[in-house]
């Protein structure tokens, strides 16, 4: 069973890619799957099977309406990093350099709090 | 499953007879004398053992390969045999270097990353496929498939499975099924984050980061899959010093050309063709037209082929 973001899927599906326009080149299409991955096995590792029903395999396209809810002892900031993550539009997910940075300052102000 | 040939114990020769570097620097390391280079006089120098890898029970078989564990002089490697299958061809040569073209990306574009949280890539080679083809399922071989006389084995470091982290954590944290804190999360988070930042910065996706975890039958409490009905494998992997490395980029896509050009997406090429032909035959698309050109082709070239 294998779980992709949902532009591959509509990708290999012949279908549009991201909310109002075509992406001309296999890179915006394909740029920030493994982000959405990341954030999918984040998921996984924090809420548990709730998670894995919440993702489809292949058959079906996810979508944002379908999250779990993340267990709430973990800080809304975090969460919300999650949540942006694993949007169904590309367009809308922030980038890599963004997730580095964030988790970045994130690792380092718990640091200085520890 | 077929066991024909016994692999463990000593690695056939044949595999070192039929080896031909496709290291993609192999000019560059045969002079400067690079980790590739060193473990392929290693690998003619001292035979390899090869055992079948096996964790928590099942053998570690891709959709695409089979992975074995080695040794050389000591030091323990993975093995990465791809799966030599192929359909029929009417021109087996060319068929045959398509396909091995086509394995041969995968070790092409984990060379091109250089980042401590990506498995590199110590050698690469084709060799015989009598290795793998004993451990291919039957079911494999349906109408139309035959099996490669080569192959691409790809051998990088052998490193623990991430499962293997998840089943030593212990539930510290009651509220979370793998008691996995914030800040274990962030830190997991950070370190993928900045792997698939290098990998985007190379133009590469990865396109199957995942772990196999979290299988659903049973209790329904969280736990490794271990079962065969549920192949998802562990493409995450741990250091000994406990970083988290991506390996298995058998999916991986190389985003733009050789050349550093951009590669159209198929979607586009359809519609970018198929609105050139509508427009052609009703003259202009005015304000009617439903058929949108990209924006990148805003001036219709007409095609050779349909004057």
């Amino acid at each position: 069973m294998m779980c992709r973001a949902p532009e591959i899927l509509k990708y290999n599906n012949g279908e549009a890619i991201g909310s109002d326009s075509i992406p001309p080149t296999l890179a915006d299409c394909y740029a920030k799957a493994d982000l959405w991955s990341i954030a999918r096995l984040g998921y996984q590792l924090l809420c548990g099977p709730s998670a894995t029903l919440a993702f489809p395999d292949n058959a079906r396209i996810f979508l944002d309406s379908e999250l779990p809810e993340l267990p709430s002892c973990y800080s809304p900031a975090f969460k919300q990093v999650l949540k942006v993550l694993v949007r169904a539009d590309p367009a809308r997910r922030p980038t890599a350099q963004y997730v580095h940075r964030v988790c970045m300052c994130a690792c380092c102000f718990s640091c200085l709090y520890e | 499953m077929a066991h024909g040939l016994a692999a463990s114990g000593t690695l056939p020769q044949m595999l070192h007879r039929g080896r031909v570097c496709l290291c993609v620097y192999h000019d560059w390391c045969s002079s400067v004398g690079c980790c590739l280079c060193r473990l392929a006089e290693l690998t003619s120098t001292a035979p390899l053992q090869a055992n079948r890898v096996k964790g928590q029970g099942r053998q570690l078989q891709g959709a695409n390969s089979i992975v074995f564990k080695i040794r050389v002089q000591g030091a323990v490697f993975a093995l990465k045999g791809i799966l030599p299958l192929g359909q029929v061809s009417r021109n087996p040569a060319a068929a045959s270097r398509q396909k091995l073209e086509r394995n041969a990306s995968e070790y092409r574009a984990q060379i091109i990353l250089c980042h401590p949280s990506i498995a590199r890539v110590r050698h690469a080679f084709t060799g015989p496929s009598d290795l793998v083809l004993p451990w291919i399922p039957e079911d494999f071989f349906i109408e139309g498939v035959v099996p490669w006389r080569s192959t691409t084995y790809i051998v990088t470091d052998f490193l623990a499975t991430f499962e293997s982290w998840l089943e030593k954590k212990e539930a510290a944290h009651s509220k979370a099924p793998f008691g996995i804190t914030e800040r274990s999360m962030q830190l997991i988070m950070l370190q993928l984050a900045t792997a698939v930042e290098h990998m985007v910065s190379n133009s590469i996706a990865h396109n199957d980061l995942k772990v196999g975890v979290l299988c659903m039958r049973g209790s329904g409490t969280p736990s490794t899959c271990s079962d065969a009905c549920c192949a998802q494998l562990d493409n995450l992997f741990l250091q000994p010093n406990g970083r988290i490395v991506i390996g298995d980029f058998g999916e991986a896509s190389l985003l733009i050309t050789p050349d550093g050009a951009a590669i159209p997406t198929r979607t586009h090429h359809v519609i970018v063709r198929f609105s050139c032909r509508a427009l052609l035959v009703l003259g202009k698309g005015g304000p009617r037209t439903d058929i949108i050109c990209p924006r990148s082709h805003t001036t219709l070239d007409r095609p050779a082929e349909e004057t």
